[in-house]
């Protein structure tokens, strides 16, 4: 599903040049549940970005569906990523001004699907996160966990073959993060190809194979013994 | 710190002081135009109580005409028998050559009155020399402005120096009796000298063999202004009340016991201050201001002002979000809400005043600009105007409280704890408040635009009708004033002979009036009907022509001929136009034909009936206009110029030579007919230019401030639209979401804008009696643009946000 090929990404300003991402070559499949660990600064969010299409290479090359797509235009990354990808952020990146419904369906909405379509959908996924009952709510109303949640719902909600999530349990305790990581892994088993980058040796092995980033470069691969769920 | 503040935030510092600075700018001009034009008339000592008589005159129930001029025997009779006048003058136009005979200098002066003694004193006229007493009783005496004195004699002490004034009849010699100051300019009135009111009625008694008294006792002859002194403790409305039952004993009755008159006269009394904006009558001294044009500018001073003031708040409430954290800690650090007030409106006022100096830079600099723009001279220097002090502090010291209090008590109130907990979010009332604002902004914007437009498109329309007569390639000689009526028949002929061999001159046609010039010739007609049945009387313009006249103005008759020099008896007939027949009662215009009309003393036969024209200006309707035989008239020689032949200054020098070696006396003055007949527009026009200039500066403003704002909107909104970004919107999804929201406003001012554009104009079209319709479209057309100027406004900053990488906006968190 995803090929990368000597990857590499620089950050400019006036005076220094940080490399954040230097020849990395990862290979994920569908189906993956992929964790990417590694300290501050090592490039873990710049990989992700990329790889979530938010983002543009410096060099390298990047084959998302066997399209390489490193030359993309900002236009045809946005079609990509609408129809193919989740997100799932540490600090949920839901939107104040709107409401638990209506921050779901944006993402249906950006892919013009009906609003019949649409109220189906959001319901479906709602039911599915145990989040109906919050659904005409603001996100400020919520708890951290019910919002982290609400953004798993949107994540979701277009039926992703990926899914991306930084740091999804960053902000949370251990009650509600382990709430988050089984959603995670149970998407996984209906089909959904995740990559998760995270702090947590604890979280991380709830994926199949973890990959370890330092200042910019792949370190070790290793796959995750079966857990025991 | 203040200082420190409005450096650290260059951007916002800008857009606030510049919009502040032309807000300002531009009130302070307009300003001291209205201040000027409310100005008329303030500076006599007894401004307050002097008032200016009005003729109102009713022909079979219906209003016919209001004059400013009365008849003279009014002055007197109203100090004797009212006893709250203490005062009472006349004046009367005084129209003439003058000439020096010591060095022959000359000049045909038109700014001058008979006065009556009484004047120098209810006027407060200024005499550096003569005898305020005495300056203006008998007859003969001339009192000058000290500017025609040294037009004339090159000095100011004339005192008892001889002028002469060669009228068509009677060669007079005045005798210097004074020398006044100047005469201020912001009057109603333009004097450059008075001619003592016993000479006038010395002149009647010469020339027109008047055994009368004219000048004292006619109750017909309506060509005096007077003016009545009012004593201090005198109430001038019970003095109004009184006035029908004096006009009733004087005037109405009599003519009632005399009977055949359907006239009925009344009289009003307008403060002296009032006259410049209030009053539009026939026979004006000076062509007056508007004072609804002038209430108009003045709002729209206030409204670019309180626009850029809107600015300030705006943009400082938006910014209440960044400066909540240092309001935060400030008071955690123990400041009080006085102090944390206080701070804030030191800033508000060191923006202020830098927008002020800047202000009054950009007047200095737009002043000349300004003055050629309204046609006059705006005399201020800033250093020495007192009066432009005063309300460039009010403006300053006002901008500073009222745009800086609110957002001072706003940002001071918010409580420490939840700002530093970065709860804070925009307050809904705040928010609500910026809007209403901006709605206001947007809406003064569009009716300004409105209104430009609709005055445009009035005067577009008045210019574009077609007048019914040709004033296209005409030049208009003013006739002579110094050649005596035996004379100058055997003069006219020859010249006129001259004229047509001139190359270039198709022709020349001599009248009393030409069209633009109003009349002011009037008389009473009626038709001498066969049956012997009564008619009423009615007032109708004269205008007296030759036969060549309707020719060479290409009017066309509607029935019967135009006058004859073969017919030795047209001199006994007249024409009418078409509205005049209608007045007179006749059915169609043939029925006039060879109908006979009394005028005056005279019976005359209707010749012919002329198509309606304009006379005057479209603002004005048709009047009924008489025309008479008068091959003699020397009001105006109208000389049509081939339209493709010679060239024209060769023509008029042409022209001008022939005028002097026949009339050597007289100064030429000439003009060309389609100029004097547009500049009865170019009020209107005048007026649509100031105007529109203001609407595109408020426009400018609230543009600013909308770039302003829309800017905070960006920044506060970064982290949705990267989201949203993330999530699939496009470039334009953004943009949109983001103009949405101001633009929504926009529509909402245009709905309130547009019915007060509506009324408003509608109010100011009924000046004209004939006018446009305001078309539905200007409202779409006036609320497009400023949709328009606001999107590409507020894109500016939306297209950015759009285009900017949604990581930056997610990465920081």
């Amino acid at each position: 599903m995803i090929r990368t090929n000597n990857l590499k990404k620089v950050y400019r300003t006036e005076e220094v040049e940080t490399t954040a991402l230097n020849e990395v070559s990862v290979e994920i499949k569908a189906g993956e549940f992929v964790s990417i660990m590694g300290p501050s600064g090592c490039g873990k969010s710049t990989l992700l970005n990329i790889l979530g299409l938010i983002d543009n290479p410096s060099g390298g090359e990047y084959h998302f569906l066997d399209k390489e797509v490193s030359k993309f235009s900002e236009r045809q990354r946005s079609q990509l990523r609408k129809n193919n990808i989740g997100f799932i952020f540490q600090s949920f990146n839901l939107i104040d001004e709107l409401t638990v419904f209506e921050n779901v369906e944006l993402p249906l909405i950006y892919t013009k699907v009906g609003s019949g379509e649409r109220r189906k959908r959001v319901e479906e996924v709602l039911e599915k996160m145990n989040m109906m009952h919050r659904r005409n709510h603001f996100p400020q109303q919520l708890s951290g966990g019910q919002q982290q949640r609400v953004a798993v719902a949107r994540a979701i909600v277009n039926n992703p073959k990926l899914i991306l999530a930084d740091e999804p349990t960053g902000n949370l305790d251990s009650a509600n993060g382990d709430d988050v990581m089984k959603n995670l892994v149970h998407l996984n088993n209906e089909g959904a190809t995740i990559i998760m980058v995270t702090h947590s040796q604890y979280c991380a092995e709830f994926g199949n194979r973890i990959i370890r980033l330092l200042d910019g470069q792949v370190v070790t691969e290793s796959m995750v013994a079966k857990q025991m769920l | 710190m203040a200082w420190r503040q409005a450096f650290k935030r260059k951007g916002y510092s800008l857009l606030n002081i510049s919009g502040l600075a032309i807000g300002i700018a531009s009130c302070l001009l307009i300003l001291q135009y209205v201040a000027r034009e409310w100005s008329y008339d303030n500076f006599h000592p007894k401004a307050d109580n002097i008032y200016r008589l009005r003729l109102d005159s009713y022909q079979n129930g219906r209003l016919a005409y209001q004059s400013a001029t009365v008849f003279p025997a009014f002055a007197p009779a109203l100090k004797t028998e009212m006893a709250e006048v203490a005062n009472a003058c006349r004046l009367h136009d005084a129209e003439m050559v003058i000439t020096n005979p010591e060095n022959n200098i000359k000049f045909a002066e038109r700014k001058g009155y008979y006065a009556d003694p009484a004047f120098l004193e209810m006027f407060g006229l200024k005499l550096r020399s003569g005898d305020p007493a005495a300056a203006l009783s008998g007859p003969d005496k001339i009192l000058l402005s000290e500017s025609m004195a040294r037009r004339y004699f090159g000095r100011t002490d004339v005192l008892g120096r001889n002028l002469v004034v060669k009228d068509p009849n009677v060669f007079q010699t005045y005798q210097v009796s004074g020398v006044f100051e100047d005469y201020p300019a912001n009057s109603h009135l333009v004097i450059d000298y008075l001619v003592s009111y016993r000479t006038l009625g010395k002149l009647v008694r010469q020339i027109w063999g008047d055994t009368t008294n004219a000048t004292e006792t006619s109750w017909g002859w309506y060509d005096f202004y007077t003016y009545l002194e009012l004593h201090p403790d005198a109430d001038a409305k019970q003095f109004r009340e009184k006035l029908p039952a004096f006009v009733d004993k004087h005037i109405n009755a009599p003519r009632r016991e005399r009977g055949g008159s359907n006239t009925v006269n009344a009289i009003g009394i307008i403060p002296l201050q009032d006259i410049h904006l209030h009053s539009n009558v026939n026979q004006e001294a000076e062509v007056n201001g508007s004072g609804w044009a002038v209430s108009v500018l003045f709002f729209s001073a206030l409204f670019i002002l309180l626009i850029a003031w809107i600015n300030y708040i705006n943009l400082a409430t938006a910014r209440s979000l960044e400066r909540a954290r240092e309001v935060g800690m400030r008071k955690v650090l123990g400041a009080g809400r006085r102090q944390l007030i206080g701070q804030f409106l030191l800033e508000s006022f060191i923006l202020n005043l830098t927008a002020f100096v800047l202000a009054l830079g950009l007047v200095q600099a737009a002043l000349p600009l300004f003055s050629r723009l309204l046609g006059q001279k705006l005399s201020f220097s800033l250093a020495g105007n007192a009066q432009f002090w005063l309300i460039a502090t009010t403006v300053f010291l006002a901008g500073t409280l009222l745009a800086g209090l609110y957002p001072a008590f706003v940002l001071s109130g918010f409580r420490p704890l939840t700002v530093l907990r970065g709860q804070l979010k925009n307050a809904a009332g705040g928010m609500a408040l910026r809007k209403g604002l901006i709605v206001f902004q947007f809406a003064a914007s569009i009716a300004l635009i409105v209104g430009t437009v609709v005055v445009f498109q009035q005067v577009q329309y008045m210019r574009g009708q077609n007048i019914g007569v040709d004033i296209k390639q005409t030049l208009v000689l003013e006739g002579p004033n110094t050649v005596l009526d035996s004379l100058y028949e055997g003069l006219f002929q020859p010249f006129k002979a001259d004229m047509e061999q001139i190359p270039g001159v198709e022709s020349i046609t001599a009248s009393a009036y030409v069209p633009g010039d109003e009349i002011y010739w009037t008389n009473g007609v009626r038709w001498m009907r066969r049956d012997g049945e009564e008619s009423a009387s009615s007032t109708i313009y004269t205008q007296g022509i030759d036969e060549e006249f309707l020719d060479a103005y290409g009017l066309s008759l509607a029935a019967g001929r135009n006058f004859s020099r073969e017919r030795g008896a047209d001199e006994r007939s007249c024409l009418l136009n078409e509205t005049a027949a209608a007045l007179l009662g006749f059915p169609a215009p043939e029925a006039a034909l060879d109908e006979q009309v009394v005028r005056g003393g005279d019976t005359l036969t209707v010749a012919g009936v002329i198509r309606d024209f304009h006379h005057l200006g479209l603002q004005k309707p048709i009047e009924p206009l008489i025309f008479l035989f008068r091959p003699d008239t020397r009001g105006y020689y109208s000389i049509k110029v081939e339209q493709a032949g010679g060239s024209l200054p060769a023509t008029v020098a042409a022209v001008q030579k022939t005028w002097n070696t026949h009339f050597p006396d007289d100064p030429f003055r000439h003009f060309f007919l389609n100029e004097f007949f547009d500049r009865q527009y170019q009020a209107d026009l005048l007026f649509g230019k100031v105007f529109g200039f203001f609407a595109l500066l408020a426009v400018l403003v609230a543009a600013l401030g909308l770039f302003g704002l829309s800017s905070y909107n960006v920044i506060q909104r970064t982290k949705e639209i990267g989201i949203r970004k993330v999530l699939g919107a496009s470039v334009t999804g953004i943009v949109g979401l983001l103009s949405k929201d101001f633009l929504r406003l926009v529509v909402v001012a245009l709905l309130v804008a547009a019915p007060a554009a509506w009324f408003i104009m509608n109010e100011w079209l009924e000046n004209f009696a004939f006018r446009i319709d305001i078309g539905w479209w200007v409202f779409p057309l006036a609320g497009g643009l400023a949709l328009l100027i606001a999107f590409l406004t507020v894109s500016v900053q939306s297209v950015k946000a759009a285009l900017s990488d949604p990581v930056e906006a997610l990465r920081y968190e």
